[in-house]
């Protein structure tokens, strides 16, 4: 009985675990790359792999799952038509009923409820107008559900990490200063946060700056973006400066020696670079606003409102490809005899710019 | 305006639990029948964009799932498990909606599976292993999306008194204030005893029709059972923790031991340690009202959260609050203080608003209504 005393000092909930630090607002400070490890730990392979082959066919699963209960053949064909879902249809085989429709003697009060509204629009003519954010999202879900890439290289690893998170715009008009146009976007734990600042299309980008009345074709070709490259992030005490470029300047300096100058109620802030850091290092709470800044001053609210993990059916590629050098690619999807794991197609892909 | 169907929601679901919990029974058949009965799947009918849909399934799945862990009582469970069973399958959207399950909540549903296993309740252990399967869960970190909306007061999904678990019901009947209670009455029926036998230092022996010891032995019992279900859980989380890292022997050993059925082994130690608690815990739980003068510095009494978040009880009516509160306050003394951070309030936070481009009418800035302070 040593191995249980050893369990039972380790009773103490894992610290990486993510609780509410403000109820239903947000949460405490949580190790993204860690929830992975976390799940990978409680799960079942068989509950999150992508590979075709862990997952038995229903007939197999059924006949493993009666011996491991010890249930024998007879019980377990009728437990599969106990609980099939059929007996979830509420309506016999020969009525096809609208889905549109809602019967008037309904006992359900989300159908009363909706019908009310229902009839209410149709005798005002009222449009209930859908926050244009959700259906942005909802149209790349659905156009993404079940896909698999084209291309190897853009397929997502298993166990990965996703992020979803909001940008928020700074408002241009002070009359519309309380609603702020936010884009929601999802990344993977192992893309580096200059993947996501890249992504990021803001305006104040787009900005041209100079006097151009004597070559006004020119003007174009000197947006912001070019010559302002520096950026950076803020999560959880440290800053993430963007640092690619030789022009890129560590626009956090100043914050940094406001908050040394004297005791401001702060602990240091850290410096690191985006380029080298992935989603998995960040540690940051979830639901909680951090900042986006680029162009020196265009300020941009991050809010992390989602971390997951992928399972398979997963609704969405990455945005951007997820190169796989030879070797990662062999490791992940060929075992050591070199047989196939899984049903994918293979195509080799040369960088067009190699050479460059 | 969006349509919010929260309340409406959980009336449907507690209808169902409701009807399902008066057939006493776990059984999938029993559950399907009333499904059918209810037309239920008939709760995603009627015109609506794809947007609302997904909202809808969202919100109806997340409000099912409210019911499927403590401080419910296993038969709301496992109807919790099959109302989920029968919203996911059902919803009309494409692609699915995928139930969330958070990390924290993880080890509940797996002593809730070990629990059905052990009962041999087979349907519930096929309908929950083949919703694993089939990818019907999205693994996060967090049970909700988190959008920090400070302002927009998002409405809490309050505890159903009816459903809730019965055996923390031994708890809440044997508190500490009725054993006071009944010390108190024992004190003085022994004084009355006394009063009208011949021998006033005490009571005729004609007179004994009780047992003296009623009190400690009351007590006794209390805790010897708070023991067991302490030991139980234990035992199943080692199991459990075995299982997980592959050991096959230690956990048929575990199995062995019977999972605590029965086998209360009641450390002499730890059952002193525990009263010892119970009486610190009697002295510092009570709070006495500041006089008038003083009421700006009421002191207050601090509520360490146990475990999950569900179990926390909503300001409500008067008398169930102050019930549900005393229930827990016994409750709490009888378990381990365990180290958890204590969760704050948000209405008594001033941090900045974001408000985000939605439907929302709000527009203006409106600082945190300041809250009356609680007794």
């Amino acid at each position: 009985m040593a191995a249980c005393s050893t369990a039972e000092a380790n009773n103490e909930p894992d610290r990486n675990i993510p609780t509410y630090e403000i109820r239903d607002i947000n949460s405490n400070v949580v190790h993204v790359g860690s929830i992975a490890r976390l799940w990978r730990e409680r799960l079942n392979r068989k509950y999150f792999s992508f590979d075709e082959r862990d997952i038995d066919t229903s007939t197999e699963e059924d006949a493993a799952f009666g011996e491991e209960m010890g249930i024998s053949a007879e019980t377990m064909d009728e437990i599969k038509i106990i609980c099939s879902l059929d007996t979830l249809k509420c309506h016999s085989e020969e009525e096809t009923p609208d889905l549109e429709l809602i019967p008037d003697d309904t006992s359900l009060a989300c159908l009363k409820k909706r019908k009310k509204r229902l009839d209410y629009r149709e005798e005002t003519l009222i449009i209930d107008r859908i926050c244009r954010n959700e259906t942005y999202t909802n149209e790349i879900h659905s156009l993404g559900v079940g896909k698999t890439p084209a291309h190897l290289e853009d397929q997502v690893e298993e166990g990965e990490i996703v992020l979803t998170m909001n940008i928020l715009y700074p408002v241009i008009s002070h009359q519309y200063k309380e609603s702020k146009p936010l884009q929601t976007i999802q990344v993977l734990g192992s893309q580096k946060l200059t993947q996501l600042r890249d992504a990021l299309c803001c305006v104040s980008d787009l900005q041209i700056s100079g006097e151009f009345s004597n070559t006004p074709d020119l003007a174009v070709e000197h947006v912001s973006k070019d010559h302002f490259k520096s950026a950076f992030f803020y999560f959880e005490g440290v800053i993430y400066n963007d640092m690619r470029y030789p022009e890129c300047k560590d626009l956090s300096k100043t914050i940094l020696e406001w908050v040394e100058s004297r005791e401001r109620g702060y602990d240091r802030f850290q410096t690191a670079k985006m380029e080298d850091t992935t989603f998995n290092d960040l540690h940051i709470k979830i639901g909680y606003p951090y900042l986006y800044c680029h162009q020196g001053d265009c300020e941009h609210v991050v809010v992390i409102t989602d971390i997951r993990w992928v399972t398979n059916d997963d609704c969405f590629a990455p945005a951007d490809p997820c190169f796989f050098c030879d070797l990662c690619f062999r490791m992940l999807h060929y075992d050591s005899d070199g047989n196939k794991l899984g049903e994918f197609l293979a195509y080799p892909y040369v960088d067009p710019g190699i050479f460059n | 305006m969006n349509v919010c169907y929260t309340d409406t929601l959980k009336a449907d679901c507690e209808d169902l639990l409701t009807r399902f919990q008066v057939t006493d029974s776990v059984r999938y058949e029993d559950f399907s029948a009333l499904w059918r009965e209810m037309k239920f799947s008939t709760i995603f009918h009627g015109k609506m964009g794809d947007v609302e849909k997904r909202n809808f399934s969202r919100e109806a799945l997340s409000t099912a799932c409210h019911y499927f862990f403590p401080p419910y009582s296993f038969q709301i469970r496992v109807g919790a498990l099959y109302l989920l069973y029968g919203l996911y399958n059902t919803q009309l959207c494409q692609p699915k909606e995928a139930i969330r399950l958070a990390l924290k909540d993880w080890e509940e549903v797996e002593a809730f599976q070990q629990d059905v296993i052990n009962a041999q309740h087979f349907d519930a252990v096929y309908i929950l292993r083949k919703m694993f399967l089939t990818k019907v869960f999205h693994f996060t970190a967090m049970p909700h999306l988190l959008f920090y909306r400070i302002k927009q007061k998002m409405p809490r999904q309050e505890i159903c008194e009816e459903f809730r678990d019965r055996t923390a019901k031994v708890n809440t009947l044997i508190t500490t204030d009725a054993l006071e209670e009944i010390t108190n009455v024992h004190e003085h029926y022994q004084k009355m005893k006394c009063a009208i036998s011949s021998d006033k230092t005490q009571p005729d022996k004609a007179l004994s029709l009780i047992k003296q010891d009623l009190v400690s032995d009351l007590r006794n019992f209390a805790l010897d059972f708070h023991e067991w279900q302490e030991n139980r859980k234990r035992k199943l989380k080692h199991a459990l923790k075995k299982e997980a890292h592959g050991m096959e022997e230690e956990k048929k050993e575990e199995e062995e031991d019977g999972a605590g059925e029965g086998s209360s082994q009641v450390n002499e130690s730890s059952v002193r340690a525990q009263m010892l608690e119970k009486i610190k815990s009697k002295s510092y739980g009570h709070v006495t009202e500041a006089p008038k003068s003083r009421r700006h510095r009421q002191v207050e009494l601090e509520s360490s959260g146990s475990g999950s978040d569900q179990g926390k009880v909503e300001k409500g009516g008067g008398k169930r609050r102050r019930l549900a509160e005393k229930g827990k306050k016994a409750l709490k003394k009888y378990e381990v203080k365990h180290e958890v951070a204590m969760e704050t309030d948000p209405q008594r936070l001033s941090m900045p608003m974001i408000a985000e481009e939605d439907d929302s009418d709000t527009k203006e800035v409106i600082p945190p209504p300041k809250r009356r302070r609680k007794r």
